[in-house]
């Protein structure tokens, strides 16, 4: 990263805290104020990088504006600091929610991970919008997916046979990691009974289709060739699934 | 050369006395190591990489004229700001930094007679 682009990022994440417009100072730089008092100065240089970047825009008043480009552009920026995934696809990497999350690798190792939770396949169903602009799933049915999603990830049930040896690994604070632990399992232990519940009141079928698409995040088309069910169906049988889930969690 | 040139390299020279003298003050240090032809220890050289930066970042002078008012090369200077500018991640540092980036703004251009 060039000197400059990191000079420009440092002074323009300054601008997005606190909104406002930078006005020239006569010398072919641009001033910004905080709180009343000049802030941030950008210099005819950084200005003109920030300018053909698309950055900030110029008002007839000859002041600077951010432009909607900005917040992605920082997001770049950041991410290219980031992991070494983020840095080498930065523009995929600024539509990322990333997560840490626990598999098995190919030697049934288990391993922390990063996952993109904006490509979970609900949320991309959730996202989705008919002609007419409504969603094919409600709320209500989204945050019920994502609630079996969480307990199932809390319950620990993916790694069911792994001991979890980290707390020995840490030495000193024995007696603390311990309680820690007794803490996360009593909970894990709740949240596997709410997993079981859930799918008991799934039925045989559903529970299927609810573990493949939001344990397993299959996508749908995988969904459809499995079960033998016609093209683009999946959705329907997803949305029934969702729908009694939201029923056995009254919400 | 003109008359020009040399009022730009002698303010230039004097910005850089300056820069110097700010950072010995601020970083402890002695305006003559700072100023000396050869590295001298860690201390003086990172005290020298910040004056190089804060003389183009402040005062807006390229990375050229930085170097030859400093005496060093310009590919020298062009690694202290890529070495300063990572390291202004720290807050600390880069608080410490807008302090005297702004000390040095706030100065009056210099109103010197054309040299002869």
């Amino acid at each position: 990263m060039r000197p400059d682009e990191k000079r420009l990022h440092r002074l323009l994440l300054k601008l997005v805290d606190h909104p406002q417009v930078l006005l020239p100072d006569g010398r072919d730089g641009y001033i910004g104020q905080i709180d009343g008092q000049p802030a941030i100065r950008l210099p005819a240089k950084l200005a003109g990088l920030a300018l053909t970047r698309g950055l900030l825009l110029s008002d007839q008043k000859g002041s600077l504006v951010a432009s909607d480009a900005l917040p992605h552009w920082l997001r770049r920026m950041d991410g290219a600091r980031g992991s070494a995934v983020e840095a080498q696809t930065p523009f995929a990497a600024q539509h990322w929610v990333l997560e840490e999350r626990e598999i098995f690798d190919v030697d049934g190792d288990l391993i922390v991970v990063q996952a993109n939770v904006a490509e979970s396949p609900l949320l991309w169903l959730y996202r989705q919008r008919d002609a007419a602009g409504d969603r094919f799933l409600s709320g209500a049915e989204f945050a019920a997916g994502e609630k079996f999603r969480r307990d199932y990830a809390a319950s620990a049930m993916g790694r069911m046979a792994a001991s979890n040896w980290s707390a020995v690994r840490q030495g000193g604070s024995a007696r603390r990691s311990a309680s820690a632990d007794g803490g996360m399992l009593s909970g894990s232990l709740d949240a596997r009974r709410r997993v079981m519940q859930a799918l008991a009141a799934l039925g045989p079928v559903l529970d299927r289709v609810v573990f493949s698409m939001l344990v397993r995040e299959q996508g749908i088309s995988a969904l459809e060739r499995g079960h033998h069910w016609p093209k683009r169906s999946g959705k329907v049988v997803l949305k029934i699934a969702l729908t009694h889930l939201v029923h056995h969690y009254g919400l | 050369m003109n008359n020009e040139y040399i009022y730009r390299r002698n303010t230039d020279e004097a910005r850089a006395r300056l820069t110097r003298a700010l950072v010995c003050f601020t970083f402890n240090v002695k305006e003559n190591d700072l100023a000396a032809a050869t590295r001298r220890n860690a201390k003086v050289a990172f005290a020298r990489q910040i004056a190089m930066y804060l003389a183009h970042v402040a005062f807006e002078l390229s990375l050229s004229r930085v170097a030859s008012a400093f005496g060093r090369d310009r590919t020298t200077v062009s690694h202290a700001c890529h070495l300063i500018e990572d390291r202004r991640d720290d807050p600390g540092f880069d608080l410490q930094l807008e302090g005297l980036e702004r000390v040095l703004r706030e100065l009056p251009e210099p109103q010197w007679q054309t040299v002869g």
